[in-house]
């Protein structure tokens, strides 16, 4: 199966992170290498952004592991300084981020 | 039409009016065999069928020959009071010539059986006769003739039942509990290949509520091609104002039998759950979890196309998260153990019940604990116990919880 493509771009102060498709355990690490430096920031560097944008559109669902990769996103954005925003159209994506009670801690919308 | 030109000689005519007779009656010829091989697929269809009326015991078959009439055959008899006898044969072949040994075969078993022939004995047999008789020295020969058979012995006064399989697929057991487990293992050889007879026997105690699914390779082949679960072809194949919206039917190759025996004496009968998927995955399949939810799915959707895409949802992402614990936690990613998964439908409850058991030592996991504090807390650990406890209806467990049993309201 071709592997999925992820982006990562930035527009003013919005870093906008694009998984290729489903957030699972077949295609987390993937993700996670894509925003790797997160992971790395030195304590108190400040970033050029201030909005992590997670864009789930192409995700028709998220598993555990995908949801631990966006807890593990959500506190590197922290510690960044920064917020996180995940945006969403599949209804089951959504759903699971609800259940989830993820919309606590990041702006879930769902489009 | 015969076009003559002019002139027309008083030759030309007669050879032309010779020509139509011949053609006439070699048409008329045609239609009275086609019509002949119609009555004879209707009349097996309905031999088939008179299999499913009878006390003690619920017989319901489906049957879609690949032609008009095929090799696949099943008849259930009582051989003794609460002694019955199952018996499903595939002849090779799905012509007419395969019809008529199968009636041939299944006439001889009977006979066999109520001389109080036990069944293994009546197979040697025929394997006998079939290389011996019909074969001859010529093992390789196209007219070789071969019967992969399965026979189910039910003893409702000793509460036992014996299996008997050669060549067809491993029929299941399912329980008074809804679990399912494969009689003996897939595969060996048909009768009349091999002077060494083979035969798969298995015997299992039985209950009031049990039920038994046999098949012949036909659905395989078609849930091969369909990339989905044999048992929801057959699901499909039972469900008969169903099947004339199962257009998947056409690209069969082979006829097609599919059987479901059930036991009536239970006097508080509770809902039978028919088994939809039962597979084992090894310790060593955790990165092929992918491919494993497409297969789900394909079933999922043959079996019950009319569920809501969001239980559909559920249950694939569920049945994920089981599996991949199993397979990590409970096998410990080890090849050498497996974990079995088994997806069953109650349709007029319209319950999917699925059971996911490891062979690991279980776990302790408070969902109470971590429903109260997922309004505070970020969630870390056991987000795929959550997942299963949010998106499940109701969700039991077994064994310390090695054994997760899910239920969804469809």
């Amino acid at each position: 199966m071709q592997p999925l493509k992820n982006t990562l771009t930035q527009k003013d102060q919005i870093l906008t992170l694009c998984p290729g498709g489903d957030l699972t355990s077949t295609t987390a690490a993937s993700v996670r290498a894509t925003v790797q430096f997160l992971f790395e920031l030195p304590e108190g560097q400040p970033v050029p952004w201030k909005v992590l944008q997670l864009d789930l559109n192409a995700a028709q669902k998220v598993d555990s592991v995908g949801l631990n990769l966006i807890v593990n996103i959500f506190k590197a954005v922290q510690k960044a300084g920064g917020k996180m925003q995940i945006i969403c159209t599949n209804q089951n994506v959504h759903r699971t981020l609800l259940f989830t009670r993820l919309d606590k801690f990041a702006e879930v919308v769902k489009l | 039409v015969d076009y003559l030109e002019k002139p027309v000689t008083v030759h030309q005519i007669g050879e032309s009016v010779e020509k139509a007779i011949r053609l006439t009656r070699q048409r008329r010829r045609t239609q009275q065999v086609a019509s002949s091989v119609k009555e004879l697929g209707q009349a097996q269809k309905r031999m088939i069928h008179l299999n499913e009326q009878h006390a003690e015991v619920n017989v319901k078959i489906g049957y879609h020959p690949k032609l008009e009439a095929g090799g696949d055959y099943f008849i259930h008899f009582r051989t003794g009071p609460g002694e019955h006898f199952c018996l499903l044969t595939d002849v090779s072949g799905h012509d007419l010539q395969a019809a008529y040994l199968s009636a041939y075969f299944q006439g001889f078993v009977r006979g066999m059986l109520q001389c109080g022939w036990p069944p293994v004995n009546i197979f040697q047999s025929i394997n006998q006769q079939l290389l011996q008789e019909w074969g001859g020295d010529d093992l390789g020969g196209a007219d070789n003739t071969s019967v992969a058979a399965c026979g189910i012995g039910l003893n409702l006064k000793n509460r036992t039942v014996n299996v008997l399989t050669c060549g067809v697929p491993a029929p299941i057991h399912v329980f008074a509990n809804n679990r399912a487990s494969y009689f003996g293992a897939h595969g060996g050889f048909p009768i009349g290949w091999f002077p060494d007879f083979q035969f798969e026997a298995a015997n299992h105690a039985i209950s009031d509520q049990d039920q038994y699914f046999l098949w012949t390779d036909g659905i395989v082949d078609l849930a091969e091609r369909l990339m989905v679960h044999p048992l929801t072809i057959g699901h499909r194949l039972l469900d008969k104002s169903a099947v004339t919206d199962l257009p998947e039917l056409d690209l069969a190759a082979d006829d097609i039998l599919f059987v479901r025996v059930r036991l009536t004496g239970a006097t508080v009968p509770t809902p039978h759950f028919s088994p939809l998927i039962l597979e084992q995955y090894h310790g060593g399949m955790a990165g092929e979890i992918d491919r494993l939810e497409s297969g789900w799915a394909r079933s999922l959707k043959l079996a019950l196309p009319k569920i809501s895409d969001a239980t559909r949802h559920n249950i694939l992402l569920v049945s994920r998260e089981a599996v991949l614990n199993g397979l990590q936690h409970g096998c410990q990613n080890n090849p050498d153990q497996s974990v079995t998964y088994q997806l069953s439908v109650q349709p007029e409850k319209r319950i999917i019940r699925i059971w996911v058991d490891d062979p690991g030592p279980g776990h302790q996991f408070d969902h109470q604990h971590q429903e109260s504090i997922l309004d505070s807390e970020l969630p870390g650990r056991h987000l795929g116990l959550v997942l299963i406890h949010t998106l499940a209806q109701v969700v039991t467990f077994e064994r310390n919880r090695a054994s997760l049993i899910m239920d969804f309201y469809y």
